[in-house]
């Protein structure tokens, strides 16, 4: 009898994909991933990365994401692992 | 935060979502571009200048001729990680030690983005004259003069009375 296929770790909604630097470059330059900064708005306005849209994590509310494309991978992003 | 916002995403129903886990701090960190009001501000990273490196089987003679006139040799790895420093009277050993049994391991760094001022005010006051500047991973960038970051954070502040007395004129 033939193994179930598995599904794809990242298609679980529980697993989170963490990924590194150069990762981030691959998927924005080889997939047009969509960057998205959560922090608040003031700390977007101060520095954020080229290209990152902002959607402050109290603000990821269904009309808000409405504008993300979901063909696309996304990457978030905030200050650092604390 | 951002975990959080992965994992709301998901709940929203995105299937692709990646977490920078590291952040804006690694960002910044490794010196790549940024957009914002504070992009352009001043940073150790920017003012850091090439410096001689050896690697820990070269010897102190080696590090000592490359060292020159700057007076100081950094020791990193293959793929460029500060393991230590050479200077001062590390450099006048016997020439055919090896690097590793004489250099100042683990040096003090700094990272690229730091804040210039709180920087320049610790250097002041520990008599420190320059300093190793690296990325997150330990990369090395090269080495800051405290004299740069002086005379460019003199400048900022000129130009901005300059600009505060014109507004007031």
């Amino acid at each position: 009898m033939a193994e179930p296929e598995r599904e794809p770790r990242n298609r679980k909604a529980d697993v989170k994909v963490v990924i590194d630097q150069q990762e981030v470059r691959r998927l924005l330059d080889q997939e047009n991933a969509q960057l998205v900064e959560v922090l608040p708005h003031q700390e977007y306005e101060q520095e954020h990365l080229p290209g990152a849209i902002n959607m402050p994590l109290k603000e990821l509310t269904p009309d808000a994401v409405a504008t993300l494309d979901r063909a696309r991978p996304v990457i978030v992003y905030c200050h650092d692992f604390l | 935060m951002s975990p959080r916002a992965a994992c709301r995403l998901e709940s929203l129903g995105f299937i692709a979502v990646y977490d920078y886990a590291a952040g804006k701090t690694d960002w910044t960190g490794s010196g790549l571009p940024t957009g914002g009001t504070q992009a352009d501000m001043p940073r150790p990273g920017r003012l850091a200048r090439e410096t001689p490196t050896c690697r820990l089987t070269d010897t102190v003679a080696t590090a000592r001729e490359r060292a020159g006139d700057g007076g100081a040799c950094i020791v990193t790895s293959d793929n460029g990680i500060v393991l230590g420093r050479l200077r001062g009277k590390t450099l006048e050993h016997d020439g055919a030690l090896s690097v590793a049994d004489v250099m100042e391991a683990g040096p003090t760094t700094v990272r690229y983005d730091e804040f210039l001022p709180d920087l320049v005010d610790r250097m002041q006051k520990a008599g420190v004259g320059s300093i190793v500047v690296t990325k997150p991973s330990g990369e090395l960038v090269g080495l800051m003069q405290r004299s740069d970051a002086e005379e460019l954070l003199a400048e900022v502040h000129r130009e901005h009375h300059d600009h505060d007395d014109h507004d007031a004129g």
